[in-house]
């Protein structure tokens, strides 16, 4: 099973355009690469279209047909928010599990 | 596999094939679509009917937008006519006649799908009336023999199929005791030639409203008798809905009476079902365009 948090398309794309603008294909390349998530056509272009309406991500001037996509400062700030929400999830639940399992070796 | 890519693309809203269109273009001629990519673009194109984004819906203009209205309107009732056709075959059968007689509710219901049916026709031609006399007068000072053209499709489509479904009346009439396959396929041939006439009444008019410069005020009653159209599609809902629940409240009943439908707690149910699901699909896809409509063509007036 895939952790949901990292599956989610819009941190996902958020995340890829964090590191420098991409176009559509780069972009599904490289969450691939990333979380081994397929984000499929219409899945990413929703999520484009959703980010680029909330001013989150912003296209930048092309001749050609593929658009790349750069993040802006909210997108960026939005981004490390929702990754800090992860990572504190991330690390209580962690803390937890390994609490339980030393309450489990203890009790055995 | 591109090929089917291309015309889901072509089912995303106007709006949207005109920002992303040639972005989505690109990225399938870069990976080449799979059947999870075909599937994952068409939920692509109903999220993005359904939840449209603002940003992209304001890029068109509102009467544009209120054109679109329509001609998806008209795609939806068009679809209706078929399943109140279905709904009609299904209900021919002397055994379903039989039934309403024993139970007022089935003809009562019966009654109320072609009496919605009726409203939508009657609706579409006053809808349809005033575009014409527009675009045929547009035809006419601009010499435009394209929209000539177009506006004389509709009409020559639904005479071919009269003309077929009249010859096949006439052919039925003559082979009563023995329809055999010439039979079948003379009915799968009407049935053909009527999809393909609905298609034609779909794209004639709407290529024709993409023609012609229409502001807000020329819209507005058209699109009136598009909302008393939409009121028709809902009347043949309900009348499904309650010809269905009749059915299968007193399918027991029914069908031990003697001249009850065959099978009518199972296949009947089952078809009415289907047809049940298709209206109030259609419908609401109806409502929801007529709705999103109105509001371009207020935003339009002012």
């Amino acid at each position: 099973m895939r952790p949901s948090g990292a599956s989610d398309p819009s941190v996902l794309v958020l995340a890829s355009l964090a590191e420098r603008p991409r176009h559509g294909y780069a972009i599904t390349a490289d969450v691939r690469e990333m979380a081994g998530v397929r984000l499929g056509p219409g899945t990413l272009y929703g999520v484009l279209a959703r980010l680029e309406d909330r001013g989150l991500i912003e296209a930048l001037p092309s001749d050609d047909r593929r658009k790349p996509y750069r993040l802006t400062g909210d997108g960026a700030r939005v981004l490390e928010e929702e990754l800090r929400a992860q990572e504190r999830v991330a690390h209580t639940g962690l803390s937890r599990l390994a609490s339980s399992r030393l309450a489990a070796e203890g009790s055995a | 596999m591109r090929r089917l890519a291309l015309i889901l693309l072509a089912l995303y809203p106007e709006a949207w094939r005109r920002r992303y269109g040639a972005e989505m273009d690109a990225l399938l001629e870069d990976a080449p679509p799979g059947p999870r990519a075909l599937a994952d673009l068409a939920r692509g194109a109903v999220v993005a009917h359904l939840r449209p984004t603002p940003s992209l819906a304001a890029a068109l203009a509102p009467a544009e937008r209120a054109r679109n209205t329509i001609s998806a309107a008209l795609a939806c009732a068009l679809a209706l006519f078929f399943v109140v056709a279905a709904f009609t075959k299904s209900t021919e059968d002397p055994a379903f006649a039989g039934a309403a007689r024993a139970h007022p509710l089935l003809d009562a219901s019966h009654l109320t799908v072609i009496v919605g049916l009726v409203l939508v026709v009657a609706a579409l031609a006053l809808a349809a009336a005033p575009l014409a006399w527009t675009a045929l007068r547009a035809a006419r000072e601009g010499r435009r023999l394209d929209i000539a053209v177009l506006l004389a499709l509709p009409v020559l489509a639904l005479a071919a199929v009269g003309a077929c479904g009249g010859m096949l009346g006439l052919w039925l009439s003559g082979h009563r005791d023995n329809v055999g396959s010439v039979g079948d396929l003379l009915f799968a041939a009407t049935a053909l030639g009527l999809l393909a006439a609905a298609i034609v009444c779909w794209a004639a008019p709407r290529a024709t409203l993409k023609r012609l410069t229409l502001g807000a005020d020329a819209l507005r009653a058209p699109f009136a008798a598009m909302i008393a159209m939409g009121a028709g599609m809902v009347i043949v809902t309900a009348g499904t809905a309650i010809y269905l629940v009749a059915i299968v409240t007193d399918a027991p009943g029914l069908a031990a009476s003697p001249d009850g439908p065959h099978l009518i707690a199972t296949t009947s149910a089952a078809a009415f079902s289907v047809q049940l699901a298709l209206a109030v699909m259609l419908t609401a896809i109806c409502a929801l365009t007529l709705k999103r409509g109105a509001r371009s063509l207020r935003i339009a007036r002012r």
